[in-house]
This record gives C-alpha cells, structure tokens and sequence, in this order.
C-alpha cells in the first residue's frame, strides 16, 4: 500500500515534519505535533514540504489574481482602462493598472514622519505620498503610513495604482492637432487648499509650483 | 497554526515515484476522487448531484486531514456543480468526508480532552483584527508565537492544544483594543452603498444596454458545455505553514528594499526642515479610504499578499479569512448533518483556485472563497459508515453582482 499521506504529507493537526527534518524549525515552535516520526518510520509522509520545489522568487512575478476583473483582465479579455472605467467596475487588485498601463511610472512626493503620543513616548511613523501616471490622461494618487520608510513606499505604490483616473484634456483656442490643456477652469478644494486650473495656449507649457507640476506632467 | 495549500505538479509529474492517483491518502485537485474504498464511491454516485439543478457534480479537490490525537485516517473532499447559474450557491456544493480506523496512530492522552474556547467573533472582527493605529496589522506574529513556553520535552502527554489556547486568549486581547470598529465598519458599508447607487444614476455614462453588450461579448458563459461529465485538470497541492511562507516572503522583500532604500536616502535628505524631521507639526491622520470602498477585501488582500498564490487556506477549528462581509452568528450557527453538534471551520478555498478549475481553457467554476465547516466532535460510526456529509458555504466575488 503506497504511503499515508504520499510524500507531500496531509493538511490537519497530525503531522510533524517526519522523518525528514523539514526545515529545521525546532521543536517548540509545532507544539501539538507528535515527535519527529516516532514510532511512525521514516515513510509515513505526514511531514510537510518535503521538496520545497514551489519557487519562492518566482511567485511575485507572475501575477495570480483574484477577483472577477482581474482574471478578464489576466485573460486579455478587456483591452484598455477605458473599458472598466466605461462600466464603471471597481479595480481591486493593482496587477489589473500594472498589466493595462505598462508605461506607468511613479513618483514619490513626500515621505513626512507622523508621530503620536503613548505612554512611552513618541511613536514615529512614517507616511508616504506617492503619485503615478503614465502622461497621457491617466493619474494616480496614493498615501500610505507605515512604520518602516520602504513598506509605505510599497503600500502607496499600490494604493495610487488602484486610485487612477482618467484625464480629460482639452484645448484653449482652435481644436487643431491633440488636446494640450485642461477643457475649462476647474476648481479643487480639500481643507483650506484651493487648487484652480485655467486653459492656456498650446506651447505655456506648465505655470505652477513644483509639487502641482510634478502631479500634471505625469497627468499629461 | 494556519497551513497553506500551494499548487504542485500535474499528473504523472517529473518525480514518478510520486504520482499515485489512486491513493486517497494525498492531497489534490482535479482529476477524479480517489475513495478509501470502491464501496464509497459505488454508493455516492447517486448522491453527487447539485441541489439546485440536479446535474451531477464535478469533482473539485481532496485533503488528506488527519487530526491530532485522531485514530484515523481522514480525508475531505469537495464537490461542485458546473453550471454556471449554480456557481455562488452554497447549496450546489457538497462535501463529503472519509475516514478509517489507523491502529497504528499512537493516541495522545490528553489531546482532546482540552476544550478549545469559542469566542465570539463580530462581524466586523475580520476587518479590523489590527487596531487602527496599524492598519498594515504589520507586528501582528510578534507576541502570538511564544515558543519558549511552549513544552518542548518529548513525552507526549504535554502535547496539548495549547497553541490553540494561547491563539485564542490572543484574539480575546485585540477584541479589547479595538475602538470603534463598529461605527468604522458600518460607514465603510453604508459608502459603499451610496458609492454604487451614485453610480447606477450615471447611466448617462454607459447605458445598461452596452453593459449588457459588453458583457455577451466577453463573458461568453453560455457556451460552457455543462453537459458532458468532465473533470478539472489534475494537479497535487504542497502544503506549507503560513508563518514560514510569510517570514520568508518578508526576508525576500526586505532584501530587494535594501537597494531601493539606497535611493530612498536622497529623498529623506531632501525635507531636512527642522519641523519635518521630528515629526514637528504633522499629527498622526488615519490614511484616507481606498478607492474602491471595499475594505474587507482590502483586509483580506493584505493577509494573502504574501503568499498570493495559495489555493487552500486549512486552519481547524480556526476561523476563516472573509472575503465579504459577512455576519458570524451565519457561519457559527451551522451544525453538523448527523450528529447535531455545532460546526467548526476547517478550510476554505482561495480564489487563485479558480484560475486552475479550466475545463477547455475555460474557466470551468468560479467562486470568491469557499469555507468547509466540519463536525467539530468528528462523528463516526465504524461499523455502518462510508462517507459523512459536511457543511460548505460559498462567498461570491465581491463585484459578482456587477457581472450578472
């Protein structure tokens, strides 16, 4: 009778690392398991991972996704951004901007540390503002708050894929060659902050200050 | 301790040695169900059916599950039905469960003796296990694992549940930290809903009618063929712990940030303002909300991130990672077919599954998560049993609706 278990060992409580010596984990840390194939040989098979051949570099690079989106998008069902934003659809998983803008590039803005009052003191984290875009009608925006510098980098990187929006541009003057500038004056408040962008004529190029600029270039 | 399914090789994979379809003891998916017994699978036939649509079910995958302390050999398998107005039915799947008398197992005296308390979880406990401080729930590990009280003498007698406990006494500890994780929960529903009824009054944008359009175009699940019996793609699964899979998945990635910090460095140098460099005026700000509103799958995204290829999540008697909101007192309340004790959770399926369940280069069957909730005092008779039914609940895709 070919072994319990074969040699991928089983799921459930039973099972510690058989006879193989697994990875080396020490005993305290598979405090319910039994002893390391007492009494059971060498055969049983209920260890686990007995080969590690799954590739553990290899699976950040292909993306495996989740939901409904992103397996229409994987299967190159869906063409372009427009399409979902056409419909609607909510975008989960930050693959799906990755795999339909492959020319988005990021930016990060700020990265400020925020601290907060506990009994031991101050705790510092760190945020992160972190913008994306492609330069041609797509932006993003992320801001993420970690506790490590890299982690929120990570984490607004993802938060801004998933926040990106289509740019409408239009023109100033005469409707010749593409669109160059923003359709109409708009106005954007938060807080206190008032933000108005006006048209101008094509060749203006960007009058603003650095932080703005930087966001409408890579709006386009 | 939470054990992670991971696909492995197909059939008839590189290590012949392997490759036993026929033994019930090994854990896979696809192919056809291998029974301890052909009397299992004789009398099953008739039962395999869905509820909804009385097709007969496809065979989906089997985990061998031993239980500690358990003289048994036990295996679980799941069932579902093809057709694809059945997909997100709990009802349409069926789970069935074997077992056989293993005289060889050595018993542990006190293994099951150690009732391992149930505690009540909100509905909204999923959502924010992490106080909101640390929404990244980032040191979470750090005080669950205590192994050095853990008894490490090698008589069997001290081999108790006792992770078990210790996790559990740790869920009670952040059940008392959370603050006002109801009130955060119910707004994130409520925007969620006004989200979405903001968009439906934006036909103007796309009519429902090319919606509709579109969605012919490239769903194209009528053309599924549910009629001819076939079987998913037959692949072994390997198992791995989470705590190992996620520390080393972190080790990797801290070794890749280490040259991007080079770079991060500049940048730091940058806002050397004395205000910016304690932290000066900046008040600590709650992170604005996600895009998409959807912050339970949000949570549920950042459990898996480390390991997002994983297609079974096993954690017994453990609770399940949700994918959807969804009320406990429905999960909790289940009891078991035969014996009428109360239900524990014992695995769910993950979504990168559905990725493999192609039939044709199709995707065959498709659901969000699916939870297996087992008998949690494991009735058996030997004498007259073949196979005990168990509980399944299905969670749709969160934008399930939006396809339909």
């Amino acid at each position: 009778m070919s072994e319990r278990g074969g040699t991928r060992g089983g799921f459930g409580t039973r099972g510690g690392r058989g006879g193989e010596g697994g990875r080396g984990r020490g005993e305290g840390f598979r405090g319910e398991g039994e002893g390391r194939g007492r009494g059971r040989g060498e055969g049983r098979g209920r260890g686990r991972g007995r080969r590690g051949q799954r590739p553990k570099e290899d699976s950040t690079k292909s993306w495996v996704p989740v939901t409904k989106l992103g397996r229409l998008v994987n299967d190159g069902k869906i063409h372009s951004l427009e399409e979902i934003y056409l419909f609607s659809l909510p975008i989960k998983e930050a693959d799906i901007i990755d795999r339909l803008l492959p020319g988005l590039k990021d930016e990060v803005l700020k990265i400020m540390p925020v601290q907060k009052q506990t009994r031991a003191g101050q705790r510092t984290r760190f945020k992160a503002i972190v913008v994306v875009g492609d330069s041609n009608g797509h932006i993003g925006l992320g801001v993420k708050c970690s506790k490590e510098v890299a982690t929120a980098i990570r984490g607004a990187i993802i938060l801004a894929k998933l926040s990106v929006i289509p740019v409408r541009r239009g023109y100033w003057g005469n409707k010749i060659g593409a669109p160059h500038t923003v359709p109409c004056k708009v106005t954007g408040e938060c807080g206190s902050v008032l933000v108005r962008l006006i048209p101008a004529p094509r060749g203006t190029s960007l009058v603003c200050a650095p932080v703005p600029k930087k966001l409408l270039q890579m709006a386009g | 301790m939470v054990l992670l399914g991971f696909l492995d090789e197909p059939r008839g994979g590189k290590m012949g040695a392997d490759d036993d379809p026929s033994n019930w003891t090994i854990s896979r998916i696809g192919g056809q169900p291998a029974f301890p017994s052909a009397a299992v699978s004789n009398k099953l036939k008739s039962s395999l059916v869905c509820a909804k649509c009385q097709k007969e079910q496809v065979f989906v995958c089997q985990l061998y599950c031993p239980l500690a302390g358990h003289k048994y050999d036990r295996a679980l398998y799941l069932f579902a039905c093809r057709n694809p107005s059945c997909w997100n039915a709990s009802a349409s799947w069926t789970a069935i469960r074997c077992q056989t008398y293993d005289e060889t197992v050595e018993e542990i005296a006190s293994a099951e003796t150690e009732p391992i308390e149930t505690i009540p979880l909100s509905s909204t406990d999923w959502c924010d296990d992490a106080d909101a401080w640390n929404s990244d729930a980032e040191d979470d590990p750090a005080p669950k694992k205590k192994p050095s009280s853990v008894p490490t003498t090698a008589t069997k007698k001290e081999i108790k549940s006792e992770p078990e406990v210790m996790l559990n006494s740790m869920k009670i500890d952040d059940e008392n930290e959370k603050s006002s994780s109801d009130d955060d929960s119910d707004d994130e529903g409520m925007d969620a809903s006004t989200k979405k009824k903001t968009k439906e009054k934006n036909l103007s944008v796309a009519s429902s009618d090319a919606f509709n359009e579109w969605k012919k175009n490239n769903l194209k699940t009528c053309e599924l063929d549910v009629s001819t019996s076939a079987s998913f793609p037959f692949y072994y699964i390997e198992i791995d712990e989470e705590d190992a899979v996620v520390n080393e998945a972190k080790l990797n990635e801290q070794k890749k940030l280490k040259k991007a910090m080079k770079n991060l460095n500049n940048i730091d140098e940058d806002d050397d303002d004395d205000e910016t460099a304690k932290g000066g005026k900046e008040k600590y700000e709650k992170t604005p909300e996600i895009e998409h509103g959807d912050i339970v799958f949000y949570r549920f995204q950042q459990k898996i991130r480390y390991a997002p290829d994983q297609i079974i999540r096993y954690d017994w008697s453990g609770s399940p990672l949700i994918l959807t909101k969804i009320d406990n007192s429905t999960l909790s309340a289940q009891k078991c077919r035969h014996c009428q004790s109360s239900c524990a959770f014992e695995f769910q399926l993950m979504p990168a599954l559905v990725n493999f369940l192609k039939i044709d280069k199709q995707i065959g069957l498709e659901f969000g998560t699916v939870f297996v909730y087992t008998c949690s005092a494991n009735c058996w008779d030997d004498n007259n049993d073949l196979y005990r039914f168990e509980n399944v609940f299905v969670q749709a895709d969160p934008d399930q609706n939006l396809f339909d």
